[in-house]
């Protein structure tokens, strides 16, 4: 089925403006909200330990510079996902069928630059960049809050990839910490 | 002041995903389950009781037998494995037919009243009913056999036009000896006693169960006729046709019997 015939289909999803009716840009979105939108709660969150005392500065420090590499790490595994979608038609044909806001991709490609040393030594950068799939998140919900409030599914829905967008953060930046951890332990090793 | 705005912004993402997740509560777990359908089956049962009288018409409390509406159909597998043949009777009654009613009647009519029945949908045990056949009035649409082959094979004998045969070789009877509600539907179990000679020497009698359905009472009007009721009774029971000398293997060891009586009050 052509996105033209789905968009005949009449129902309140595609009734939405905001998705230009299209319900595969929607899917999307939600790829890209998977991937990105938790990332500017968890910098936050980082960036809140510098307030607590008795959190060992050194800790703040490192795992502070790991949250460009993090998000970074996310864009992977975005365009690895991606990758395999498309999997194994990659004609230009396929990827522009496929892929109903370029933009948004080009956006979620950028987060690769986070692992150019010049650009992650400002994590800042980085929070910045997040924002734009925040905004995105926010509109989707503020949508579906005041258009479709009989039902709660599709906030469930976006509240629950939300959720998952968190947890993939929290458990790239804990796996990230770890290994940092051992290759300092490492190093300290054979210096000694 | 740094730090001030980070901590700002992270209270605002709080409360803004606090938010998000009370406002996307579905209340699904909060919902009780729905019941488990249940095995039971619903049966309802009402408390009409239907009984003949002596089929005074204009009577509504008595209830009369309105044959020209009922039919008692036959069917068996033909020669035991294909499709299956079937048949009718044209003369039955519901009238228990003693050995010294089991006459010829010069009659084109009912030979005698069907008066032989009462149904009590909430007592079984005063539902009762007594029926009969003629044997040589089995109409399966063939001619050639039903006034031929039909006779030799269940021993009886060709119909006298004008007279009604109820003698022993020509009639196969049933008589209730026990009724009781079907536990999974609204249904009856009858316990019946068939009794028909076939082309033994004298008639068997044979215990069937069989069930019995009571299509409910209803009151209906056509034109500016006076209203009336109707209900109907359907019997479905099986006998093994080997039992009563049946030798023909055109017909099936079974044979199913199905007997729809409608009774009116007018």
């Amino acid at each position: 089925m052509k996105n033209g015939e789905l968009n005949k289909i009449s129902t309140p999803l595609m009734q939405l403006n905001f998705m230009d009716n299209s319900f595969f840009a929607y899917l999307q979105q939600l790829e890209l909200l998977v991937f990105f939108s938790g990332y500017p709660f968890l910098y936050l969150l980082i960036g809140s330990l510098k307030s607590i005392k008795f959190v060992n500065p050194e800790f703040r420090k490192d795992i502070n510079q790991l949250l460009p590499y993090t998000y970074a790490f996310a864009g992977v595994i975005f365009i690895g996902f991606e990758l395999k979608n498309l999997y194994p038609d990659f004609s230009f044909n396929n990827i522009s069928q496929r892929i109903q806001e370029p933009f948004w991709y080009v956006w979620g490609i950028l987060s690769l630059l986070f692992w150019i040393p010049r650009i992650n030594k400002i994590p800042t950068l980085s929070f910045l960049h997040s924002l734009f799939f925040l905004y995105l998140f926010v509109r989707i919900f503020k949508k579906f809050t005041s258009e479709m409030n009989t039902d709660h599914s599709f906030q469930a829905n976006n509240m629950r990839v939300y959720t998952i967008s968190l947890l993939l953060y929290l458990t790239i930046l804990f796996v990230f910490y770890f290994l940092s951890f051992l290759v300092k332990r490492f190093l300290e090793k054979r210096s000694h | 002041m740094k730090l001030l705005k980070n901590h700002s912004l992270l209270l605002v993402l709080i409360l803004f995903s606090g938010y998000g997740y009370i406002a996307s509560c579905t209340h699904e777990s909060l919902s009780p389950l729905p019941s488990a359908a249940s095995n039971t089956p619903v049966i309802t049962r009402g408390n009409a009781v239907l009984v003949p009288g002596s089929m005074i018409v204009g009577d509504s409390t008595q209830w009369k037998l309105d044959k020209a509406h009922c039919n008692v159909m036959w069917s068996t597998n033909y020669v035991g494995a294909a499709g299956l043949l079937t048949g009718r009777f044209n003369q039955f009654g519901m009238h228990d037919v003693t050995d010294a009613k089991m006459l010829n009647y010069v009659t084109a009519a009912q030979p005698l009243l069907d008066t032989s029945w009462a149904f009590n949908e909430s007592d079984p045990t005063k539902t009762y009913f007594s029926g009969y056949v003629q044997i040589n009035q089995s109409n399966t649409g063939e001619p050639g056999r039903d006034g031929g082959c039909n006779i030799t094979t269940l021993g009886t004998v060709p119909i006298v036009a004008g007279t009604q045969n109820l003698t022993v070789t020509n009639i196969a009877k049933i008589r209730t000896t026990d009724v009781k509600f079907d536990p999974l539907s609204n249904d009856y179990i009858v316990t019946i006693n068939l009794s028909w000679k076939g082309t033994l020497a004298a008639p068997l009698t044979k215990s069937i169960v069989g069930r019995l359905k009571y299509i409910p009472k209803t009151k209906v009007q056509f034109g500016t006729s006076a209203a009336y009721s109707v209900f109907g009774l359907q019997l479905k029971f099986q006998l093994n046709c080997r039992d009563f000398g049946i030798t023909s293997t055109n017909v099936s060891d079974k044979i199913d019997i199905e007997c729809n009586m409608n009774f009116n009050n007018k």
